[in-house]
C-alpha cells in the first residue's frame, strides 16, 4: 500500500512538473496561505481601524484606496485572507470529520448502522444546501464559528459517501475480516486497511470542498449571516462594496480576484491531485 | 429492474419523513417567531393583542400537535396556508414553478453546451496548453461567487449597453419568447458559471477513462480517424456527466439560485424559501423545502435509470 | 373648530433653500446633487396634466402583506397608500387635509365629529357609509384585536355612527394627535363592513382609494388601475401603473437608465451614478426616518445616565452622516430634522452632548464607574442597508473613549426577537423611526416608563409631561412641552439619537406633476402625476 501511495506522489510530482495549470494551482495556494500566516507582517494598517478619508483611489498610502469608512483595502485583503481560509480549513475540516466517521461507521458496522446513517445522508442531500447553511446558521447564531459549523455540517454528507463505499469494499476482502475474526481493533482495521484506500478521493474532495466553502462564506456575508463587522473576510468585503461597484470599483474588484485566484488555484490543485491519485484515468499519456 | 424502481420509490418514505421533521425543528429552533417579526420593532400591541395573533397562526398548540397536524394535512395533499400572505403554499409554489424549472434547465442546457466541448479537448490535449486554457475558462465560472457574477454582468450591461431585463414581471417563454428571453439571459449565465467547471471537470475525466479503454486503442490502430472515434464515443460519455451533474447539482438549481433570483428580482422557489425564513413563515418554508426535496430525489431516481440505458453495462438488479 | 392646523407641518415648507444647500454641502461623495434641479421646479411644466398611460416605477421594499388593519409597517403602508383611504389625509407638504371626511369639527375638546363625503364608492361598488368607519374602528379599538398601531388610538374611548354620513369620534382626554394618526394610513385605512371575515385582505384589496389592485405578486410586482368612480377626479391621471419590486438599486438604476422604469427610490450612491443621465431628474429631501441607538437602560452600566451621556458625547455624528449615508442626512434629536418646527436646531443639539468632547466623556465614565476596556455588545441587522455601518463607525468611536464593541450582526427575526420586550438582549442596539403623524408618536412609546418598550427608563418628570402634551390642544404650549421633553430626553440620553436621512427619487423627466413626500409615501405624488410625452 505505502508503495503504491509513494508511486502516486511520484507521479503527482511528474505531473506537476509536466502541467502548467498543476504548477500555477500550487504556486496560487502556496502564495495565499503565505499570505495569511504573514499577514500582520504584509498589511500596512489594522484592517479594521478607519484612519483616512473614505473612497480613496489606489496608490500613495493606500496601495489598493480605502472603502467607503476609510479602511485601507489593501490591509484588509491580507487579514481577509486570514479569515476566509480559516473558513476553508474549520468548515472542510469539520466536514471531514463528521462525515468521514459516518461513513467509516457505516461502511465498517452495515446493517442497521448502514441504513440509518444512509438515510441521514439522504436527507441531507436532498436538503437544498444554501437553505440549509441559512438555516443552521440562523439556529446557531450569525457569525464566523457558526458560519464555519452550519458549512461543515452541509458538506459532510459528500465526505460519508465518498469514505463508505472503499471502507466497505476493504472490509468485505477476505484477509481483513481474517484480521477482523482474530480480533484486531477497529482502530487496527482502519488505520492499516481502510485508510490507505480512501486517502485520495478524500484528499481531491478535500480540496475542491474547501473552495466551495470559501464562495459559501461568501453568499453568506452577502445574506448578512457570515463574518461579523467589521472584521474583514472577502466575502464581507464583497458584498459591502458591492454599492460602490460602479463608484469606487476597488473596494471590490481587489477582493474579487482575491477570492477567485485562491478559488482557482484550489481548483487546479484538486484536479492534477485528481489526475495524479486516480487509477481510473490509466496511463498517463504517452 | 422494477424490483429496484420500487426499493428506490420505497426509501423515498424514510428520507421525505426525515426532511419534513428536519425543517420542521429547524424552523422553530430559529430565534424569533413569525408574530414578532410580523410586529417589528414599531408596532404597540400589548400582550393580549400578541396572544390573538399566536392564536390565529394555530402557533399556541404544543410542537409535537403543530406538528402532526402538518403532516396530517401533508397526507391529504395540503401544504397549508402562508401564514403571511394567507394564500394556500401549493398556490405558491405553482405559482413560483415555471420561473424556477425555466432558470434550472436553461442553466443546464448552457452549462452543458459551454463546458462539453471544452472537456473534450482539455482531455485530448491533456497537458497542453490547450488543457491548461480551456480549464481556466471553465474554472472562472466557478472561482466567483454567483452573487458577484450576477452583480457584474448587471452592471456591465446597464452601464455600457443602457440594456435591462425588459417587462415589469417574468414572462412565460410560451406566450414572449422574445422577452422571456431577455429577462433570462443574464440570470441564466450568473447560475450556469459555476455549473461549467462541473460538467467540464466530469466530461474531462470521463472521456481520459474512454480513451484509455482497450477498444479505443484498437479502433486508432485501425486507422479510424480521430474525429470519428471522438464524436461516436464522446457522444455517449459526454451524456453520462451531464446526467449526473442534474443529478446531484438539482438541488442547486433550484434552492441554490436564490441569490441569483434575489439580484435579478426573480421570485422563484429558492427565493421563497429564504423570504420564508425570514418571516418565519413555517408553512410555506416547510412546503417549499419538502418540494425541492421531492424534486431532487425523484430526478436522481430518473437520473439512475439514465445510466442504465446509457451504459449497459450498468444493471440495477 | 375645525383644526386645519397640521399637527404636522411640512418638512419642505420649514426648510430653506439655504438649509437644504448647507445640508447638501456635507455630500463629500455627491456633488452633482447640489447641481440637480429641485424636484417641484422640474417637474413642474406649466402645462394642463394629460391623462390616460401606463406607467411602471420602482419599490425598494416588498410589502409582504397588504391588510391595513395587522400590516401597517412602513413597507407594507407603502404598498396599500394607492387604494386605501381614511377620514384625513397627508398631503405632500404634510399638511393635514380632508379625505373621506369633507369635514369635521370639534363640539368640545373630546369630541370630533366627521362629515362623511358623500357619493363614495369602494372598488366592488358598495357605498361608503358611517357604518365602514364604525365597523373599522371596531376592530382596530378592540383591546385584543390585531391592528398594528391600536396605541396610536390609545385616547379613544368610542366611535359611532351619527347617522349615514356622519361618525363622533370621542377621546378619553383631548387628543390632539387624532387627525394626524387616522391620515398617516397605519391602522386607520378604511375597509369595508365584513371585509375582515368575507375577504383575504393580505392579497385582496377592497378600498376608496385613486386604484384599484390588479394583482400583488410577493418579490415580484403590485399592479395597479385606476379606479374610474374616484371621488377626486380627475385625479389619478395614469391608467394603469405597475411597481416593479426591485430591492437591489443595481436593478432600479438599471431601470431609469434604460428607460423601463419611470420612478425608482435612490440612495446617494444611486444619485452620483445617474448624474451623468441628462433623461433623470433627481430630488431630495430630509424625511421623517430617524435613526438611533437604543441604549438598555436595563442593564448596568446603562442604568447610569452619565454612561449614556459619555454614549452621546463620543458620538461624532457628523462622521457617521458622512460615511454612512454619503452627506445624505441631516443631525436630530429625539424628533427629526424639518419635522413641522417641533424639531430642536443644530446650534441647540450642540449645545447639548452633541458636540463630540472625548475627554468629558472619559470622565463620565469613570464617574459612573464604567472600567476601561468595558465590553459592548450593539446589536444590528441588517435588514436596513445603513445598520450595519452605524454599527461600524460607532464602534470605532466608542473605541475612542476606550470601551471595547463587538458587533452582533444578526438576522432580523433575531433581532426582533432580541429587543422584545421582556427580553431586551443587548448593551446598544441601531434602530430607526418610520413616518409618525405627531411629535407623540417620536417620544411617547418606548420612553414613557408605562410602555412596553421603555425597557427600565423611566423619568417621573419625562411621564407627566408626555401625558400632557399629547393632551393639550393650544400649539403653542405644545410646543413649548415638546421642547422641554426633548431637553430632558437629551439630557437623560435613553438613546443616542442620530438623525434622519433624505429621501431621494429619481423620475424621468417627462413624468410631471409628482412631488415628494416626507414620509416617503407616494400616494398623493402619484395621483397627481401624469406623463409628458
Amino acid at each position: 500500500m505505502t508503495d503504491a501511495t509513494l508511486g502516486r506522489l511520484g507521479r503527482l510530482r511528474r505531473l506537476v512538473g509536466r502541467s502548467p495549470s498543476a504548477l500555477m494551482g500550487i504556486v496560487l495556494v502556496s502564495a495565499f496561505f503565505t499570505l495569511a500566516l504573514a499577514a500582520p507582517l504584509v498589511a500596512p494598517f489594522d484592517p479594521t481601524a478607519q484612519p483616512a478619508k473614505r473612497l480613496l483611489p489606489p496608490g500613495g498610502r493606500h496601495l489598493l484606496g480605502t472603502d467607503e469608512f476609510g479602511r485601507d483595502v489593501f490591509s484588509r485583503i491580507v487579514h481577509g485572507a486570514r479569515i476566509s481560509l480559516q473558513v476553508g480549513v474549520v468548515s472542510v475540516g469539520i466536514a471531514l470529520a463528521l462525515g468521514g466517521t459516518l461513513g467509516l461507521i457505516a461502511g465498517y458496522c452495515l446493517g442497521v448502522v448502514d441504513t440509518l446513517t444512509g438515510r441521514v445522508v439522504d436527507v441531507m442531500f436532498a436538503f437544498p444546501s444554501v437553505i440549509l447553511i441559512i438555516a443552521i446558521s440562523g439556529v446557531l447564531g450569525a457569525g464566523l464559528s457558526t458560519a464555519m459549523v452550519a458549512i461543515g455540517i452541509v458538506y459532510s454528507p459528500i465526505f460519508a459517501r465518498i469514505v463508505r463505499a472503499p471502507t466497505l469494499a476493504v472490509v468485505q476482502q477476505p484477509y481483513v475480516e481474517g484480521a477482523r475474526a482474530i480480533g484486531a481493533g477497529l482502530g487496527r482495521v482502519v488505520g492499516r486497511h481502510v485508510l490507505p484506500n480512501i486517502a485520495a478521493p478524500v484528499i481531491v474532495q478535500t480540496t475542491l470542498s474547501f473552495s466551495t466553502a470559501i464562495l459559501s462564506e461568501a453568499t453568506l456575508s452577502f445574506l448578512g449571516l457570515g463574518t461579523q463587522p467589521p472584521d474583514p473576510s472577502w466575502g464581507t468585503m464583497l458584498s459591502g462594496g458591492r454599492r460602490f461597484m460602479e463608484l469606487a470599483p476597488w473596494v471590490t474588484v481587489y477582493p474579487g480576484l482575491a477570492i477567485a485566484l485562491t478559488v482557482l488555484g484550489l481548483n487546479l490543485l484538486g484536479d492534477a491531485l485528481r489526475d495524479a491519485l486516480d487509477p481510473r484515468l490509466g496511463q498517463p499519456d504517452t | 429492474m422494477s424490483r429496484y424502481f420500487l426499493r428506490r420509490l420505497g426509501l423515498l418514505v424514510p428520507t421525505l419523513l426525515g426532511i419534513s421533521v428536519l425543517v420542521f425543528v429547524l424552523m422553530r429552533l430559529i430565534p424569533g417567531d413569525v408574530v414578532q417579526v410580523m410586529l417589528g420593532t414599531e408596532a404597540q400591541l400589548g400582550p393580549e393583542q400578541r396572544q390573538t395573533l399566536y392564536r390565529l397562526f394555530g402557533l399556541d398548540a404544543p410542537l409535537h400537535v403543530q406538528y402532526l397536524r402538518w403532516l396530517g394535512d401533508l397526507l391529504r395533499g395540503d401544504l397549508g396556508v402562508s401564514l403571511r400572505t394567507a394564500e394556500p403554499v401549493t398556490a405558491v409554489i405553482a405559482g413560483r414553478l415555471p420561473i424556477t424549472f425555466e432558470l434550472a434547465i436553461l442553466a443546464a442546457l448552457l452549462s452543458w453546451v459551454l463546458a462539453v466541448p471544452l472537456g473534450v479537448v482539455a482531455a485530448v490535449r491533456r497537458h497542453g496548453v490547450l488543457d491548461a486554457l480551456t480549464h481556466l475558462v471553465g474554472l472562472v465560472g466557478l472561482s466567483v461567487p454567483n452573487f458577484w457574477l450576477a452583480t457584474m454582468l448587471l452592471l456591465v450591461t446597464s452601464l455600457y449597453l443602457r440594456w435591462q431585463p425588459a417587462g415589469v414581471e417574468w414572462m412565460s417563454p410560451l406566450r414572449d419568447p422574445l422577452t422571456n428571453a431577455q429577462q433570462m439571459l443574464l440570470p441564466v449565465l450568473s447560475l450556469s458559471g459555476a455549473l461549467v467547471a462541473v460538467v467540464m471537470r466530469m466530461t474531462r475525466s470521463a472521456m481520459l477513462e474512454v480513451l484509455g479503454q482497450d477498444y479505443i486503442r484498437t479502433a486508432r490502430a485501425k486507422g479510424v480517424s480521430e474525429a470519428l472515434v471522438l464524436a461516436r464515443h464522446a457522444s455517449k460519455n459526454a451524456a453520462i456527466p451531464v446526467v449526473t451533474v442534474m443529478g446531484v447539482q438539482v438541488g442547486y438549481l433550484l434552492g441554490g439560485a436564490v441569490v441569483v433570483e434575489l439580484i435579478f428580482g426573480l421570485p422563484g422557489i429558492g427565493w421563497m424559501i429564504l423570504n420564508g425564513i425570514y418571516q418565519r413563515d413555517y408553512p410555506l418554508v416547510q412546503g417549499g423545502v419538502l418540494f425541492v426535496a421531492v424534486v431532487f430525489v425523484l430526478v436522481n431516481l430518473l437520473v439512475d435509470l439514465t445510466y442504465a440505458y446509457l451504459d449497459p453495462r450498468i444493471r440495477y438488479d | 373648530m375645525a383644526e386645519r392646523d397640521p399637527s404636522v407641518a411640512a418638512l419642505s415648507n420649514r426648510l430653506s433653500r439655504r438649509q437644504w444647500l448647507t445640508s447638501a454641502a456635507a455630500l463629500a461623495i455627491t456633488p452633482a446633487a447640489l447641481a440637480r434641479p429641485m424636484a417641484a421646479e422640474a417637474q413642474s411644466s406649466g402645462k394642463p396634466p394629460k391623462p390616460g398611460g401606463t406607467s411602471v416605477w420602482a419599490a425598494e421594499t416588498d410589502p409582504v402583506a397588504l391588510n391595513p388593519i395587522t400590516n401597517s409597517n412602513f413597507s407594507s403602508t407603502q404598498g396599500f397608500e394607492h387604494c386605501y383611504e381614511s377620514l384625513t389625509a397627508f398631503d405632500a407638504k404634510a399638511q393635514i387635509v380632508p379625505a373621506l371626511a369633507e369635514r369635521w369639527d370639534t363640539p368640545n375638546p373630546t369630541t370630533y365629529v366627521f362629515h362623511l363625503r358623500r357619493g363614495v364608492k369602494f372598488h366592488d361598488g358598495g357605498e361608503f357609509t358611517a357604518e365602514d368607519v364604525k365597523y373599522t374602528f371596531d376592530i382596530v379599538l378592540d383591546p385584543k384585536g390585531p391592528a398594528f398601531w391600536r396605541g396610536n388610538f390609545d385616547q379613544v374611548d368610542r366611535v359611532e355612527a351619527v347617522d349615514r354620513h356622519t361618525v363622533r369620534f370621542t377621546t378619553k382626554a383631548p387628543f390632539p394627535p387624532l387627525l394626524g394618526a387616522l391620515a398617516i394610513l397605519r391602522s386607520s385605512a378604511i375597509i369595508p363592513k365584513g371585509a375582515m371575515e368575507k375577504l383575504k385582505l393580505e392579497t385582496q384589496v377592497i378600498g376608496t382609494g385613486p386604484y384599484r389592485l390588479v394583482e400583488y405578486v410577493p418579490k415580484s410586482h403590485i399592479k395597479l388601475r385606476k379606479n374610474p368612480d374616484y371621488w377626486g377626479r380627475p385625479l389619478p391621471y395614469l391608467d394603469e401603473v405597475t411597481f416593479r419590486i426591485l430591492e437591489e438599486e443595481d436593478a432600479r438604476v438599471a431601470g431609469l437608465r434604460a428607460g423601463s422604469l419611470d420612478y425608482a427610490f435612490l440612495t446617494p450612491e444611486g444619485v452620483q451614478r445617474l448624474r451623468n443621465e441628462p433623461r433623470i431628474v433627481v430630488s431630495s429631501r430630509p424625511r421623517t426616518y430617524l435613526y438611533a441607538f437604543v441604549i438598555n437602560r436595563q442593564r448596568k452600566p446603562w442604568s447610569d445616565p452619565r454612561a449614556r451621556q459619555a454614549l452621546s458625547l463620543a458620538t461624532d455624528r457628523q462622521e457617521i452622516i458622512e460615511k454612512v449615508f454619503s452627506g445624505g442626512a441631516t443631525m436630530a434629536g429625539p424628533i427629526p430634522f424639518g419635522f413641522g418646527d417641533w424639531y430642536l436646531t443644530a446650534e441647540e443639539l450642540q449645545a447639548k452632548w452633541y458636540r463630540p468632547d472625548l475627554a468629558k466623556a472619559k470622565a463620565l465614565l469613570r464617574e459612573a464607574g464604567v472600567p476601561d476596556g468595558h465590553a459592548i455588545d450593539l446589536l444590528v441587522t441588517p435588514f436596513n442597508q445603513n445598520f450595519p455601518g452605524l454599527a461600524v463607525v460607532f464602534a470605532d468611536q466608542l473605541k475612542r473613549i476606550g470601551l471595547n464593541v463587538t458587533i452582533r450582526q444578526v438576522e432580523q427575526g433575531v433581532f426582533l426577537k432580541e429587543v422584545a420586550p421582556p427580553t431586551f438582549n443587548y448593551d446598544i442596539q441601531a434602530n430607526a423611526y418610520t413616518a409618525r403623524h405627531d411629535p407623540d408618536g417620536y417620544v411617547y412609546n418606548g420612553l414613557h416608563s408605562q410602555t412596553r418598550n421603555a425597557a427600565g427608563y423611566s423619568n417621573p418628570k419625562l411621564d407627566e409631561l408626555l401625558t400632557k402634551a399629547r393632551t393639550t390642544i393650544d400649539r403653542a404650549q405644545r410646543k413649548t412641552m415638546y421642547r422641554e421633553i426633548q431637553q430632558i430626553l437629551l439630557d437623560d440620553a435613553p438613546n443616542v439619537w442620530l438623525g434622519n436621512d433624505n429621501v431621494t427619487e429619481g423620475l424621468q423627466s417627462y413624468v410631471k406633476g409628482y412631488e415628494q413626500s416626507p414620509y416617503t409615501y407616494r400616494a398623493w405624488g402619484l395621483r397627481h402625476a401624469w406623463l409628458d410625452k
